[in-house]
């Protein structure tokens, strides 16, 4: 939420919205937990929410997974506005530090899952367009294939090797520290 | 999950470049994505800050690269017979200067270098009006602040700007890889010191190079093309060597110096009154908290301050030494102390298609 404060739009992040998963499992969430997707958000500009918001591409179980983030982030931003603008004094900033921490141990432990969940929140975060959950999850994807050769790399995630030896060459050829 | 491939390597860490390059190898669609246009220019977007991919440094033979990070130029790093004078915006300024060189009447051959792509552009001579006391030379982007963001300017055209003294004045000429010439000189008074050969801060638009003595900068309009002299705040002692730097916020002319006893920050700030800025101390860094017993037994000075990435970098009798900003940590990058002086080479380094390489530049051949 850009500014909380004013009577109206505290009303407004109270409010429930209704998802509904690709297997027809329905969850009631707070607006202000749905609109760190900015695919809802818009929904609700558009004030297509009514009788819920069918999320056609997003099973129950990420869906479950993704409101479990959204939740936990939508406080931490209610939070930040909290203290932030008006408590700049020590106790305050021991508070946020406490807190940052305690969003960075969530995040840890949310990424503890398959390659194939991984993948899915992915998508889901991508399709519901939730930058902190797309950035984190693609991050992890990232990290993992560090140190990976190619031949590893491809191993990992099932590609299909169709450089040809001469392409190979090439690249190699001129950025030789690459693979010193 | 096709389309999200991207995604997931654009957030590869620039400082390891070998990683994206391990990525191209692993199939056609990466390698295509990752040396398009497009991928390059969005990886320097989210990254924003290019990484420090060497150090430049002066050796009695010649200018050598010493590695951050797993990029290595081409060749053996060693530029034999050529000397470092500045790094910005991913380019690199070279002179000319075998032990045996004798340039007479003009500036030794200059040259500007991108190490990505080995790629280098000469400059045609510059004749000295009068044969100077003292000189130093910046390269930088010809697009001001406001017209390029320098994430990806490498292949673009370029300044050098050349500073001076002699026995009547102090001059600058201007270099612009546009119209392939040098300017005419400007002059201003003389100012009884002598320009020194270290690294120059770009801020706004304008450009700042250290006097000898330590006690005060020469600044260089871009815009105006006016030369004026900066005081520093005072010091403890005389050819107290500071090096300049543009802070971390890219707004305000900061440098570094030390005694031995401490590391000292200054930042020159605008007065909020509209009066002439003035210098603030912005930081002591006590020398014995920092270092274990022994560790820099013979400090000696303040070679560079890279604000940018919060590095100062500093030489002792044992070696040469980063101080991270942040943490506090030293590193001992070389155990080499017979560098004058160091220039830190940060870029962005995506795998490259040969038809990105600026057509304009040769290939460098050392030696």
């Amino acid at each position: 939420m850009a500014s909380a404060g004013s009577g109206d739009e505290k009303a407004a992040a109270a409010a429930m919205i209704t998802l509904i998963s690709s297997d027809n499992e329905k969850f009631e969430v707070t607006e202000a937990t749905a609109t760190l997707s900015q695919t809802i958000r818009h929904m609700i500009e558009d004030g297509c929410t009514d009788g819920g918001v069918p999320l056609p591409n997003v099973t129950s179980k990420i869906l479950a997974r993704v409101i479990e983030y959204c939740k936990k982030h939508a406080t931490a931003a209610a939070g930040e506005e909290g203290s932030s603008s008006s408590f700049s004094d020590a106790a305050f900033l021991e508070v946020d530090r406490a807190f940052l921490e305690e969003l960075e141990e969530f995040d840890d432990a949310f990424l503890e899952v398959d390659r194939a969940t991984l993948f899915d929140l992915i998508l889901a975060a991508n399709y519901l367009d939730i930058k902190g959950l797309l950035n984190l999850t693609c991050q992890k994807v990232a990290d993992s294939v560090k140190g990976k050769t190619p031949e590893q790399i491809r191993e990992m995630y099932n590609i299909v090797n169709d450089l040809t030896p001469e392409e190979e060459a090439e690249i190699r050829r001129e950025t030789q520290w690459a693979f010193e | 999950m096709e389309e999200l491939v991207e995604e997931v390597l654009l957030r590869f860490p620039p400082a390891d470049p070998s990683r994206l390059i391990a990525a191209a190898l692993v199939c056609r669609r990466w390698r295509s994505l990752l040396a398009g246009p497009g991928f390059r220019r969005r990886f320097r977007e989210l990254h924003r800050s290019p990484p420090l991919l060497g150090l430049l440094c002066n050796s009695p033979t010649g200018a050598c690269l010493l590695p951050a990070c797993a990029f290595r130029p081409p060749g053996d790093g060693l530029l034999r017979g050529w000397r470092a004078l500045d790094a910005r915006h991913g380019r690199v300024l070279l002179r000319w200067d075998p032990a045996s060189s004798s340039s007479g009447g003009s500036c030794p051959p200059l040259v500007v270098w991108d190490p990505i792509t080995d790629r280098r552009k000469d400059l045609p001579p510059l004749l000295w009006a009068q044969y100077p006391y003292s000189w130093n030379a910046a390269v930088l982007c010809s697009a001001g602040a406001a017209g390029c963001d320098h994430l990806d300017c490498c292949g673009g055209h370029f300044l050098v700007v050349v500073v001076g003294t002699n026995s009547k004045e102090m001059f600058a000429h201007v270099y612009s890889s546009e119209s392939g010439a040098w300017s005419e000189a400007t002059s201003a008074r003389h100012h009884n010191d002598s320009v020194d050969f270290a690294p120059s801060a770009l801020v706004g638009n304008a450009l700042y190079f250290a006097f000898q003595m330590g006690a005060t900068v020469l600044e260089y309009d871009l815009g105006t093309r006016e030369m004026a002299v900066i005081r520093l705040p005072p010091r403890a002692f005389d050819w107290q060597r500071i090096a300049l730097a543009t802070t971390h916020d890219g707004c305000c002319l900061g440098f570094a110096t030390a005694d031995r006893s401490a590391i000292y920050l200054w930042k020159r700030e605008a007065s909020s009154q509209g009066g002439d800025a003035h210098w603030a101390q912005t930081r002591v860094i006590e020398l014995a908290k920092l270092l274990p017993a022994g560790t820099l037994s013979a400090f000696s000075d303040v070679v560079g301050f890279v604000d940018s990435i919060g590095l100062i970098y500093v030489r002792t009798a044992d070696g040469l030494f980063t101080v991270d900003l942040k943490s506090s940590q030293v590193t001992k990058v070389s155990k080499d102390t017979g560098f004058s002086g160091i220039f830190p080479y940060m870029s962005f380094h995506t795998p490259v298609s040969c038809y990105l390489v600026a057509s304009n530049m040769l290939p460098f051949v050392s030696g």
